[in-house]
């Protein structure tokens, strides 16, 4: 074992590291970010696995890096934040990112996305007798339900039967991550506090009541699809683990 | 055990070389019998911790040790198979061939600076790994602090915590260390990072089990060795010894035929 050197240096490196600035679009406000480390990079990479799971354990870990390098409260943020913070903390490691063959510079992006307005609203879509209360998820509500997912299937060998069972329960949990109440009649079910039995109440409900929801959904990933877009063009940075390789 | 060292200079490091006993030489030969790199890699540091001493080695240095060790044991000489033709080399080629130097790699974040210079293992299994084993040196605002004497898993830890791009980082590292990239044949160079420093070895080193307990078996018939004998003498001490016993046999049955 080496001296008082390595804790020294780990002091250093530590105390010397400088936050960055991050746009929030949801709150319209800079927020201090600290930059992703090696290792943080490293279990990004290794998040990458090829299956349908992916983009699961892509949240999920990159979940718990904003919650390490942002502090306070992460519940605060949205999934459209997370696009921006992605952005920012990919520009850390470097500002350029080859698409199609172009290079990109990674701050065009995020200039141009403190253009683009967004404003989270809560909003009641009301079919018959059920009234559901619909909101962008904030990061934390994102990652519970994405866990309840991963626990689920991260042993399991998807084929057949599994894999349906799999897209269904992908579409109700999807949609459980965008209505925090429902109404029934005059009964208001908090969904997020039990999420099992909200993704069970929802699975019982006929799919045509949630027509509207998911266009709601569909308008949100579409704003986060905005913010993921390169200046002037309509292509799209996917942000994915491979985004990460720097 | 053997105890006779010979004195060499590797890369301006005074180190003293034990040749390896026949009975070593039988149990390396057994344990070359994987392919797993990280058993392969404990083999060889292995004899490397039991025959040298001086002061530590980076990989580059380890390697041209073992062949010298290899060399010790079987000769110069290398036969092996290249595109189904049997060849042979003479290693000093190879010996010759060796580069022990590049310029650091300096990788800065914000004021920070990480110098990287040839790692100390023969493999390191991942890419985070292999620039954790290169950092040599930080240099912080304050002061620069050595990371010689830090611990593969304090390096590590220092790795971890910085902010360098990974990626970008082991592919600088990638690049410098071609330039000690050793030509072996033709298009084949060994690098010093994939793992091939390893996979070389294990070729020099492995010989034929087999062969090896019959040339036991004659040693013990011919020379009448007990097991302990086989730790005192080296391979070609004991080829030397029945070499001379056949010449003897061969003289004393000249003189019973005239």
């Amino acid at each position: 074992m080496s001296n008082n050197s390595f804790t020294d240096l780990l002091k250093e490196i530590n105390t010397t590291k400088a936050t960055i600035a991050a746009y929030s679009p949801s709150t319209k406000e800079d927020i201090q970010l600290a930059p992703l480390t090696l290792q943080q990079q490293k279990s990004i990479i290794e998040s990458s696995v090829d299956s349908t799971l992916a983009s699961l354990f892509f949240n999920n870990t990159f979940f718990k890096i904003l919650k390490q390098n942002l502090g306070g409260d992460i519940s605060r943020f949205d999934t459209v934040d997370r696009v921006n913070f992605a952005l920012q903390l990919r520009s850390q490691l470097s500002d350029s990112y080859e698409k199609n063959d172009t290079t990109i510079s990674v701050n065009d992006i995020l200039a141009k996305n403190r253009t683009i307005a967004y404003t989270p609203t809560e909003k009641q879509i009301v079919m018959d007798n059920y009234t559901f209360t619909v909101r962008t998820p904030n990061l934390v509500i994102d990652d519970k339900v994405n866990v309840v997912l991963l626990n689920k299937y991260k042993n399991e060998t998807l084929n057949g039967n599994k894999l349906k069972t799999l897209i269904s329960d992908l579409f109700v949990h999807e949609i459980l991550k965008f209505i925090p109440k429902l109404k029934v009649n005059d009964k208001e079910i908090l969904l997020h506090t039990d999420l099992q039995a909200a993704a069970n109440l929802l699975e019982n409900i006929d799919s045509i009541k949630f027509v509207q929801i998911t266009d709601y959904i569909n308008t949100i990933r579409d704003t986060e699809r905005s913010f993921a877009t390169i200046p002037g063009t309509d292509t799209i940075i996917d942000i994915i683990p491979e985004f990460f390789i720097v | 055990m053997i105890s006779n060292h010979l004195n060499y200079n590797i890369n301006g490091k005074q180190l003293k070389i034990r040749e390896i006993s026949f009975t070593e030489y039988k149990n390396l030969c057994k344990k070359l019998f994987t392919d797993d790199v990280n058993e392969l890699q404990a083999v060889f540091n292995e004899i490397l911790s039991s025959t040298v001493i001086g002061p530590t080695l980076n990989c580059v240095e380890k390697f041209y040790c073992l062949l010298l060790i290899r060399n010790l044991l079987y000769g110069n000489e290398f036969a092996f198979q290249y595109n189904g033709i049997n060849t042979t080399m003479d290693l000093k080629t190879i010996l010759n061939a060796f580069k022990f130097t590049v310029n650091d790699v300096v990788v800065t974040d914000k004021n920070v600076e990480y110098h990287f210079n040839i790692p100390d293992n023969l493999y390191n299994p991942t890419i985070d790994r292999v620039i954790a084993d290169s950092l040599k040196k930080v240099v912080v605002p304050t002061k620069e602090i050595e990371c010689s004497t830090f611990s593969y898993e304090e390096k590590l830890t220092v790795i971890n915590n910085s902010n360098i791009p990974l990626q970008d980082t082991f592919n600088r590292l990638q690049n410098q260390f071609r330039q000690l990239n050793i030509p072996f044949i033709k298009d084949i160079e060994i690098d010093i990072i994939t793992g091939t420093l390893l996979g070389f070895l294990k070729r020099v080193f492995n010989d034929n089990i087999g062969a090896i307990y019959n040339f036991e078996y004659v040693c013990i018939r011919s020379l009448n060795f007990g097991a302990n004998d086989f730790d005192k003498y080296t391979l070609p001490e004991l080829k030397i010894f029945l070499n001379s016993l056949k010449s003897e046999q061969s003289k004393s049955n000249n003189g019973q035929d005239s």
